[in-house]
């Protein structure tokens, strides 16, 4: 097994989001070379693997995945029976097809030699939230398709992990009128709010390391123990 | 089984009224043979014929079925479907979304997935899931209704085998338990259902996979797959009655003890 390096060479799917912005860069305040992609390069996996390939000459091969976005658009609240069709298509069937797409590149790029997959999700999937059903479905669609993905390339040293943050910390601020993208009433959390430059990319660099090569399929809540779910 | 209705206003759902999608075979079948005898008034969406077949077994029955061809992936259909329920029936108390693709249960990696396929699987699981919730909601909302949804072991573990099954699966999972947080103050519960039994999809499986059913029986701690009629159809009628009526976000899995990872 070929294991990640100290300071692995990654890429960042959804770079040009908020989230995705301060990961890379807590990534790279830890040491790893960061390759930044828009939620854009998912839009078909031949530009996808284009785009990767890309890296290569400036960084290296890479060792790692990340995908801290598939677009902006399911993070809106919306109640599901109020979409119509175009809507829904936007909000819940485009991600999942641009999740594919990052699951076919990560496997192109790291069957070879290994290395590791991470999607960052929000924890209202693992719960239900008001307002966010399609963001929900979203998720829960990447989290199986990533411990399929587990299953099947693990003989391969290719792991793949969910790290689930709070939604808030993958959305723009809500609207006063808008749906809170979390629960209300939920657990105070047992810990601090977590934020995505220090906390949410110093657990995302550890699942690079060799400390995890025994681990798999897995989803780490960072949430600072708001949800403690079975 | 003897499913005949003495009387279609006795029973657990007696009085109700409860459309289930892919009602042609299988745990589709079994469900609306199962809420007819049950007392409930049954639309039987498929399709095929064989949910017209389904819902000739129901009248011949003594319950009260009807069937409307749908396709779950045009919404328009579902549309028609859920009107039936309020046409024919006076008014909708729950809907089992059943239907899953024809292709679900072939084996294609992650790696081999094109659009079309890709497309296909989330269509009938994923897209029909929201054609009922969109139309189906406020008929729901009236009778403070039961939406339940079909997933799979898949969809909480994994498939090597079924890598866009088990995504939309799992997206139904998580549409569910929101749409149950979102409708529990209208007064409408949400669950999902997630069994192991002989189905048309999974005899297809064997012969895809011939180790299956061996694998199976291995790792069943009852011993046995599920049967749609004897073990999972009893299950739904359950959660569309009053006992489970504070019963909701949950994925009740029925499955003969085989997934305990909950």
């Amino acid at each position: 097994m070929t294991t990640p390096r100290r300071a692995p060479t990654v890429a960042v799917v959804g770079a040009d989001t908020g989230a995705g912005a301060a990961l890379a860069s807590g990534l790279e305040d830890r040491g790893a070379s960061v390759a930044r992609l828009p939620v854009s390069a998912l839009e078909g996996r031949a530009r996808f693997g284009a785009a990767l390939q890309e890296v290569v000459p400036r960084l290296g091969a890479l060792e790692g995945l990340v995908v801290a976005s598939v677009g902006t658009e399911p993070t809106r609240g919306a109640a599901v029976a109020d979409l119509d069709s175009d809507t829904w298509s936007a909000m819940v069937e485009r991600p999942l097809q641009r999740t594919l797409v990052c699951f076919q590149g990560a496997f192109d790029v790291l069957r070879q030699a290994g290395g590791t997959m991470v999607l960052v999700v929000p924890t209202l999937s693992l719960v239900g939230a008001a307002g966010f059903g399609p963001w929900a479905a979203v998720t829960e669609g990447q989290r199986a398709l990533a411990r399929a993905a587990a299953r099947a390339w693990g003989s391969r040293a290719v792991t793949v992990h969910c790290v689930a943050v709070p939604a808030s910390l993958l959305t723009a601020a809500p609207t006063e009128d808008g749906p809170y993208p979390d629960r209300p009433g939920q657990p105070a959390p047992a810990l601090h709010r977590p934020d995505m430059g220090a906390d949410v990319s110093s657990v995302v660099h550890s699942l690079l390391s060799p400390a995890w090569r025994s681990v798999t399929g897995a989803t780490v809540a960072v949430d600072g123990g708001v949800w403690m779910t079975p | 089984m003897d499913d005949a209705v003495s009387d279609p206003t006795e029973g657990p759902l007696g009085g109700k009224v409860v459309l289930v999608t892919g009602g042609g075979a299988g745990i589709g079948r079994a469900v609306s043979l199962a809420c007819a005898a049950a007392g409930a008034a049954v639309v039987v969406a498929g399709p095929g014929d064989n949910a017209a077949q389904t819902a000739d077994v129901v009248n011949e029955r003594g319950g009260r079925g009807v069937f409307v061809r749908t396709d779950v992936t045009v919404a328009a259909q579902v549309e028609v479907a859920v009107q039936t329920a309020q046409d024919r029936f006076g008014g909708l108390d729950g809907v089992i979304h059943n239907a899953t693709s024809r292709h679900s249960s072939e084996v294609v990696a992650i790696d081999a997935i094109d659009d079309g396929w890709w497309d296909d699987q989330v269509a009938v699981s994923l897209r029909g899931a929201y054609h009922c919730a969109r139309f189906a909601l406020a008929h729901l909302q009236r009778r403070r209704g039961r939406f339940l949804l079909m997933t799979s072991p898949a969809a909480m573990e994994g498939s090597v085998a079924l890598p866009a099954y088990a995504a939309v699966k799992g997206a139904v999972r998580g549409l569910a338990k929101s749409l149950a947080v979102e409708w529990g103050p209208l007064g409408v519960g949400v669950a999902c259902v997630s069994p192991l039994a002989h189905t048309p999809a999974l005899e297809r499986a064997y012969v895809e996979n011939p180790e299956l059913a061996r694998r199976l029986a291995r790792v069943v701690p009852l011993g046995r797959v599920g049967d749609p009629d004897t073990d999972i159809a009893p299950v739904v009628v359950f959660l569309l009655g009053e006992g489970a009526r504070y019963i909701t976000g949950q994925t009740v899995v029925v499955d003969g003890g085989r997934f305990t990872a909950l």
